[in-house]
């Protein structure tokens, strides 16, 4: 898992709930050791995380969202899904006048927001080697 | 060299105390399961002394787990739920070997060591006719 070709999928599914932050935290964490990315991008990546679904509690109706991580020897990439339509729109424009605001933003390496046929949004996070 | 969890479909955990993961069967997935049930720490009503209990019998299973996996041509997937329900912690652990649930052999060490951790150890076969393992942990339990 730890040769430079490899690639990991892992999903979790996390239920609005104390649980939510300490086990995105933690799912990512243990991931991204697993990359050649510096501590500190796998550190940022897990704050991302927790970033995301401290804002999805509070500014979706969804009540329980699926973190899915591509882990690739350079980047991790985030997705979080189940947001509900307009849910990551709404997410980041929490995040984008929060304090400090553009947490996301300043963290992540790139970001996107996808669109499924129901009209239910996933939010896409890349952290990177800066 | 990909290890691939499924697609992404709609969450189907509500329980705020529960989670369910789903990774590669493969020796690095272990140790991420083994942190995750670690955050659940001051969340789950268990001491300090059970919770370190499931995550040593989830480490087994798991390890078990990926031992048969690894013995495919293809490791496949390992998904694993866990929550509260009465008076217990319940963990399940999906083994992605094609194989019957007689394959699971309980005489193992690690699930051994895993049933004598837990107040009940069960191998069913899950919806998809692969083995279901079930650890139950008593949580009113006092000598815990």
């Amino acid at each position: 898992m730890s040769t430079p070709e490899s690639i990991v999928r892992a999903r979790l599914e996390l239920p609005a709930g104390p649980l939510a932050r300490p086990l995105a935290h933690r799912f990512v964490m243990a991931l991204g050791v697993q990359t050649a990315l510096p501590v500190d991008r796998v550190q940022e990546a897990a704050m991302a995380a927790e970033t995301i679904v401290h804002l999805y509690t509070t500014h979706t109706s969804a009540r329980a969202v699926e973190l899915t991580v591509r882990a690739e020897p350079d980047r991790l990439h985030l997705r979080f899904s189940g947001l509900g339509p307009d849910g990551a729109i709404r997410l980041l424009a929490a995040d984008a006048s929060g304090s400090p605001p553009d947490v996301l933003r300043t963290l992540s390496s790139a970001l996107d927001v996808s669109s499924g046929s129901s009209g239910d949004q996933a939010l896409v996070l890349v952290v990177a080697a800066a | 060299m990909a290890h691939d969890a499924p697609t992404a479909r709609t969450p189907s955990i509500v329980d705020p105390l529960s989670f369910a993961v789903t990774l590669p069967a493969v020796p690095e997935s272990v140790a991420v399961v083994r942190h995750l049930v670690g955050g659940t720490a001051g969340h789950w009503s268990v001491s300090e002394a059970l919770l370190h209990d499931i995550r040593v019998a989830v480490s087994e299973v798991c390890t078990d787990v990926v031992r048969r996996a690894g013995q495919a041509p293809v490791p496949g997937t390992m998904e694993i739920r866990a929550g509260t329900e009465e008076d217990s912690i319940v963990i399940r652990v999906r083994d992605p070997a094609p194989a019957a649930p007689a394959s699971v052999e309980p005489r193992d060490p690690g699930m051994l060591l895993a049933a004598a951790l837990t107040e009940s150890l069960q191998v069913d076969p899950g919806p998809d006719g692969a083995p279901l393992i079930t650890m139950t942990f008593a949580t009113a339990d006092p000598a815990r």
